[in-house]
């Protein structure tokens, strides 16, 4: 064997050394020197991991709690919980809707009437009967513009119910139990770009009814058609502008996948009380989550992104709302 | 005499795996053996206790949902580290792809948005909580993941390198030249550091 052959060797890293191998270090100084090295530094690693390993298993978690029964064997079918959390979360929309007097029961909020004196409802009531006999089914169409903050707060302090005929003191804070509990709510189809044109995507936006404007927005987001177990981003642009990522998510094996967003009380309160960015004082870029009046500048799209950055689906600034209700 | 001389070596040569199976009879208590140890490694791996955890739970539950496929074709421990492997590939890739993409958001959203995709960043980082073994921890971060990953089996779970190569589904020629990079990285990065002197 010579040195060559034995540095080949070496760099191979045999478990065991063969009889040459050792025959050869005993001759060349330079192959000795070489599997020396070798050796220290096998001996090095094996003396730092083992007392890394130490600190690592003291401290290692234990599952021996978990039960790897037989009653676990059927993992839960992920379909079916991504199904019960978009039926769910439709149910707490369309419910609050509902309770909000925009769906389906044509009658006022039970907070609107309760705040007419007795003569002027029995006025209304007559002048205008309940048409029980063909109830006009409210089913929120799909828009797709979102509602501006601005507008969505204006909404929100507009919310107490006081009609302009009625003498009765306004209801202010804290809410009473007729209150309302929501200012606004809006369902938005979201339109899918060529990248992805089987995708579908529906975005609500509910603004709580809550003068103190403590209470957070919140956008919720459902996506289907989309490639399976991939990563998408929430992305927006903020008032300057900039982009802005609000969240991201995984698609599961059917390609469905869900998330909430909510703003901060912080951003409430700024944005009611001036334009947000002459009041916001931390680093945080500010979000304008929706898109303005008609002759505003666009901005505030929200758009969901692929890995490579595409945008696969996004909320169109090109139609008016069809439909936003308020107190 | 020689015949069951034959038959006793035979049983004693039966793959672990087998006397795994038919003793455990469970996952669970497959799980508790060897817990501690794939823990370990994934977080030698992944250089962070909590991806270290994560990464384990991960490969449990993967495991248990193909216990019962598994026909003990490989040994228990090789299989349950092919799949803490295969874990970690996933893993480093999602690591990959969020800085690749996060790299693309304006330096405000990257800022924002490292706290939690920075793997050295974080919360339990290994790195800075150990200061003893800091240059082994910082050895394998400047590591690639396929050669920090035959770095690990080979001397923190001490496998051969046919079981290295069978673990991570690779030629044996392929994790020989992957351990010899890593070792002549080491050698540079110790002798510079002046933990050993030049030898030539």
């Amino acid at each position: 064997m010579n040195c060559r052959d034995f540095q080949l060797q070496l760099a191979q890293l045999p478990d065991d050394q063969d009889v040459e191998t050792v025959a050869h270090t005993q001759t060349c100084i330079v192959c000795s020197s070489l599997l020396k090295d070798r050796r220290r530094q096998e001996e090095w690693l094996r003396e730092r991991f083992e007392k890394a390993s130490i600190a690592l298993l003291s401290k290692a978690p234990v599952y021996s709690g978990i039960p790897f029964s037989p009653a676990m064997e059927q993992p839960p079918f992920r379909l079916s919980w991504v199904i019960g959390s978009i039926a769910a979360l439709a149910t707490v929309i369309v419910g609050l809707w509902h309770w909000n007097g925009l769906g389906w029961d044509t009658a006022k909020p039970v907070s609107s009437e309760s705040l007419i004196p007795a003569h002027q409802s029995a006025q209304l009531t007559a002048k205008n009967p309940p048409d029980n006999t063909s109830p006009k089914v409210f089913l929120p169409p799909p828009v797709s513009k979102l509602s501006d903050t601005a507008r969505s707060q204006r909404l929100l302090t507009n919310a107490s119910p006081t009609p302009a005929s009625s003498s009765m003191p306004v209801v202010s804070s804290p809410l009473s139990p007729q209150d309302p509990l929501v200012a606004a709510a809006h369902v938005f189809k979201m339109e899918p770009t060529g990248l992805a044109p089987d995708a579908n995507g529906y975005l609500a936006t509910i603004v709580p009814n809550d003068p103190t404007t403590q209470a957070p927005a919140m956008v919720a987001l459902s996506l289907s058609g989309l490639p399976a177990n991939s990563l998408f981003h929430i992305r927006t642009s903020d008032v300057n502008g900039q982009q802005v990522w609000l969240a991201s998510l995984m698609t599961d094996a059917n390609g469905l996948g869900a998330v909430m967003l909510r703003t901060s009380a912080d951003v409430a309160t700024s944005q009611k009380s001036a334009r947000p960015n002459s009041q916001r004082t931390t680093a945080d870029p500010i979000v304008d989550l929706d898109l303005g009046d008609d002759d505003s500048p666009p901005g505030g799209a929200i758009d969901v992104v692929d890995n490579t950055g595409n945008t696969v689906l996004h909320v169109s600034q090109t139609r008016k709302p069809k439909h936003k209700r308020s107190q | 005499m020689e015949q069951l001389g034959s038959i006793s070596t035979g049983i004693r040569q039966m793959s672990d795996d087998v006397f795994a199976r038919t003793s455990a009879r469970d996952f669970g208590a497959v799980a508790r053996t060897h817990q501690a140890k794939l823990y370990r490694t994934a977080c030698f791996l992944t250089g962070n206790r909590h991806e270290g955890e994560d990464l384990l739970q991960e490969t449990l539950l993967e495991a248990w949902k193909g216990w019962k496929s598994f026909e003990a074709r490989s040994s228990v421990y090789t299989w349950l580290y092919r799949i803490l492997v295969h874990r970690y590939h996933r893993w480093q890739r999602r690591q990959m792809v969020r800085r690749v993409f996060f790299v693309r958001a304006g330096e405000t959203d990257l800022e924002k948005l490292q706290t939690f995709v920075d793997p050295s960043s974080p919360p339990g980082s290994l790195m800075e909580r150990e200061e003893e073994n800091a240059q082994l921890w910082k050895f394998l971060e400047s590591l690639r993941p396929k050669h920090r990953e035959a770095l690990v089996l080979r001397y923190v779970e001490n496998m051969r390198l046919e079981q290295i190569a069978e673990t991570l589904g690779l030629p044996l020629g392929t994790v020989k030249s992957r351990l010899n990079h890593a070792h002549r990285l080491l050698g540079e990065r110790l002798r510079a550091s002046g933990v050993f002197r030049s030898q030539i």
